[in-house]
């Protein structure tokens, strides 16, 4: 697959593979703009999302590539964009691919950087396989950054089996020295340049940028729709008008109005809620504002299945105060619980149990069917001794056998909120319950398990399985 | 299982801290308390008369050496952990030593000193692992359980509440005629029922009390009993079972009994010749941690009909003046419960009521009386369950 795109542009002889699923993930809570305006100032009309207490950028990457159709036979790399890596050292990517599953004989790697989506996105065009983005952005209390910023994800698989719904047919960047944004490693919030001076330069860049796609990126009319990811609001919106006034900016206004500008996941969601809405034989202008500039040409091949399920997900987000937002990042320190701190994971038994902590595998026993969660060696139920196989559990729902409030557990939104889940098919666990506060769940509901953070206290991340309502089952 | 110690072996000589916040107290005071008070309730025995030692504590010591160094003693120490179940089993282990005929004279201890920590309820760390295991605190995973029980019984909620409450009620009345309780006030079911929730339905008066506290045993064979004291206490039937957790894994198990109860209590009851413990039995002690829990071992125990506990709980057949007192002392829930003196704690009272030294909550002609004490989570217990009688049978 060759794109008939000029020589001028980059990646114009290169194989791309196509796109042949894609999701977007946008957590379940969300901050009116209002209420920090009534806070500290400097919110504004609408809403941002806001990730759990319990997400990071590794488990909604996670939630992200749950949301696509994953072939087990499908290989290729498995690439993670972030700016707010939980690990830096270790590869992030590593822990998304250990909970996603799937043969492991592939490389799994991180970029980073707020541009990383983006560069993401082309190289899984370009190798197969799949790409996962997610960020949480955000700034000083009272700061456009807070203001504008949002947290989510976005999952592609380029390649394998399954239909294609859309081909990247044309890119091009423009490499800029540009310090508009920055943040040093370990700096709490972004520094930024004052905007007029930015976004002056992003804009005469970009507009000379499309120009150089709409002549030779195989762009016959105005594009079918502009999507424009850049840190502030207006800018995006703006810049999208200018450079393509004649194509549906109507997803990237909606997008941040709700969500807010996700960071590296920024192109990655919008192109994805795009795809939901567009109709074969569109065409996408995708755009990237902020140090330099970058547009693809994306042409859609399926029509996409639309934007019910998203957009009731953010219409039944719960809405958070300013003080939990605050808590939740952490820049407002809440006393803990006189209560033990939660252990450091110990990695050998985190590497023995990788099958386990990551996958949520358990066992079935061969001879008899029972199921075991964790795994189990020696069966209760026919006393068989290593008849068990694993058995995954991640994809299965179940239901709420007993639940508690517990106001003893240390968390940051207490109470916590602990249930026992009988899953379908076998087995029963006690786990905890995700974004635990008003979680609503009760005895006899209907229950999915959803990767999170664990950790209590700062140090190491650590990782295991929640449970949240089954909204797979409600769509 | 063909042998049984039934009136094989005797409690001859005991010792109980006050059980609380005993800031003033440290562990070796505790321990050195319990030890000396057992001791001196048998005239003419000396401590160096006791030839071995089973010292029970979740984790205010390792090993035998705490008790050694407090006592000044050189003696075999072995230290019990068996998490709430830890007394009893320091217990049962020194009961074996002496029905093996190897030693005459032995005495289980049990401390724990849990305040100092300063942790809210109990909490105990586990070896290093995967961090997979939730982190749900004790009232929480109990607190699961009246939700459960009302609707395998189609019981409405408030009726469960009103039987909780009941029990909480009654344990601190109980406790308020204690003097060695942690609690010793009368609490009216409102202030029960007012009171903020910690855990599901659950208030700080469905809990235990978190304290500090000693207890201690002096065993011997029933035979030699006599040459001790007039009034020894004999014990009939013993059983202690460690739960596999099949019901911690599997959705067959419900979370309205708990199975390694009912397995242990059918073992010790077919020891001790019971064939219908609601009228066989004279009293009991049970393990009280959390309110739900004592509602639900009526069942397990034999001394309710299934489904039917909350209803004996509010007719009050488990009161001081009812058919089957439970918890005379104020149980776990105002006597207060250091983990590892929790068990012998509760034969301690069995003890006093046999000799007539339950002043202010002394029942009238006590014969066999049950002690039931457990550990670990719904899902999966260490049980034990042991019955004691003022006499011997033959």
């Amino acid at each position: 697959m060759t794109t008939d795109a000029d020589e001028d542009l980059e990646w114009h002889d290169m194989t791309w593979h196509k796109i042949t699923d894609c999701s977007a993930y946008i957590p379940a809570s969300a901050l009116g703009l209002q209420a920090i305006s009534d806070a500290i100032g400097g919110g504004g009309r609408g809403t941002r999302s806001v990730a759990g207490f319990d997400e990071d950028s590794i488990t909604m990457a996670v939630a992200a590539l749950r949301g696509i159709d994953r072939h087990s036979e499908d290989a290729g790399p498995l690439l993670f964009a972030t700016s707010t890596p939980p690990y830096a050292d270790k590869t992030n990517a590593s822990t998304v691919k250990a909970a996603i599953g799937g043969d492991d004989r592939v490389m799994a790697t991180d970029v980073t950087g707020l541009r990383s989506g983006l560069s993401a996105l082309l190289l899984g065009a370009r190798t197969g396989g799949l790409v996962a983005m997610a960020d949480m952005r955000g700034g000083r209390p009272g700061s456009a950054e807070e203001r504008d910023g949002g947290d989510g994800a976005a999952a592609f698989r380029f390649g394998g089996t399954g239909q294609p719904i859309a081909q990247i047919e044309a890119a091009g960047h423009v490499s800029m020295e540009l310090m508009d944004i920055w943040r040093v490693p370990g700096a709490r919030y972004s520094a930024v340049s004052e905007e007029r001076f930015s976004q002056a330069a992003l804009s005469s860049t970009m507009d000379g940028l499309v120009a150089r796609l709409k002549d030779e990126g195989g762009l016959t009319g105005p594009p079918t729709f502009v999507v424009v990811a850049a840190p502030g609001h207006r800018f995006a919106v703006k810049l999208a008008r200018l450079v393509a006034e004649d194509s549906d900016g109507s997803t990237l206004a909606a997008h941040r109005e709700s969500v807010g500008y996700c960071g590296a996941a920024e192109v990655g969601i919008l192109l994805a809620r795009t795809l939901d809405v567009a109709k074969a034989g569109d065409t996408v202008l995708l755009l990237s504002a902020m140090g330099g500039v970058d547009g693809v040409v994306v042409r859609v091949l399926a029509d996409g299945g639309g934007s019910e399920r998203l957009d009731r997900e953010i219409a039944g987000r719960r809405m958070i105060s300013y003080t939990d937002y605050l808590v939740r990042r952490g820049l407002l320190e809440r006393e803990p619980a006189r209560r033990p701190d939660r252990p450091a994971v110990a990695a050998p038994a985190a590497f023995r149990n990788v099958r386990w902590k990551f996958r949520l595998e358990g066992s079935r026993c061969g001879q008899c069917g029972k199921v075991y969660l964790p795994p189990q060696r020696v069966c209760g139920g026919c006393g068989g001794a290593d008849t068990h196989h694993p058995y995954p559990c991640a994809d299965r729902p179940g239901t709420v056998a007993a639940i508690s409030t517990d106001g003893l557990s240390d968390t940051p939104a207490p109470p916590a909120v602990a249930a026992l889940v009988d899953f379908d098919g076998g087995g029963r666990l006690a786990m905890e319950v995700a974004e635990s506060t008003d979680s609503g769940i009760a005895l006899g509901d209907r229950v999915e398990p959803t990767f999170r953070r664990t950790s209590q206290t700062d140090g190491a991340p650590d990782y295991f399985w929640k449970i949240r309502s089954a909204i797979g089952e409600s769509a | 299982m063909s042998g049984t110690l039934r009136d094989r072996v005797a409690v001859i000589g005991m010792g109980c801290t006050r059980f609380g916040e005993l800031w003033d107290t440290s562990s070796d005071d505790l321990l050195i308390g319990s030890v000396h008070e057992a001791v001196a309730s048998v005239p003419g025995l000396e401590l160096p008369d006791v030839e071995a030692f089973w010292y029970s504590t979740l984790a205010t010591g390792h090993s035998g050496l705490p008790l050694a160094r407090a006592l000044k003693i050189e003696a075999p120490v072995t230290r019990v952990e068996n998490f709430c179940a830890s007394g009893s089993d320091a217990f049962r282990n020194a009961a074996f030593a002496v029905a093996s005929g190897v030693y005459d004279v032995v005495m289980a201890v049990g401390v724990e000193k849990l305040k100092d920590s300063g942790f809210s309820g109990l909490a105990l760390a586990g070896p290093p692992g995967d961090n997979t295991a939730p982190e749900i605190s004790n009232p929480a995973a109990y607190a699961m359980l009246p939700d459960v029980y009302a609707g395998n019984y189609g019981v409405d909620r408030d009726s469960i509440r009103d039987a909780l409450t009941h029990i909480a009620w009654k344990n601190h009345r109980n406790g308020a005629k204690n003097p060695l309780a942690q609690y010793r006030s009368v609490v009216s079911k409102e202030h029960i029922n007012a009171a903020p929730k910690v855990a599901g339905e659950l208030s700080v008066f469905d809990c235990s009390g978190v304290a500090d506290g000693g207890a201690a045993a002096i065993i011997v064979r029933a035979e030699d009993a006599h040459r001790y004291t007039d009034h020894p206490m004999f014990l009939k039937g013993l059983s202690l079972h460690a739960g596999s957790s099949d019901g911690a894994a599997t959705a067959e198990s419900g979370y309205y009994s708990f199975t390694e109860v009912v397995a242990c209590a059918d073992q010790a009851y077919a020891q001790a010749g019971v064939t219908d413990p609601s009228t066989q039995i004279s009293f009991a002690e049970v393990h009280d941690c959390f309110t739900p829990t004592e509602m639900i071992l009526m069942e397990d125990l034999g001394f309710s009909a299934r489904g039917e506990a909350w209803k004996d709980v509010l007719d009050g057949h488990f009161d001081p003046g009812g058919r089957l007192p439970v918890n005379v002392d104020g149980g776990l829930k105002s006597f207060g419960h250091p983990v590892g003196a929790s068990g012998l704690r509760m034969m301690y009272e069995v003890w006093l009521q046999f000799r007539g030294e339950a002043e202010g909550r002394q029942l009238d002609h006590p014969g066999l009386a049950l002690v039931q004490n457990m550990g670990g989570l719904p899902g999966g217990f260490v049980s034990f369950v042991s019955i004691f009688g003022p006499e011997l049978d033959r």
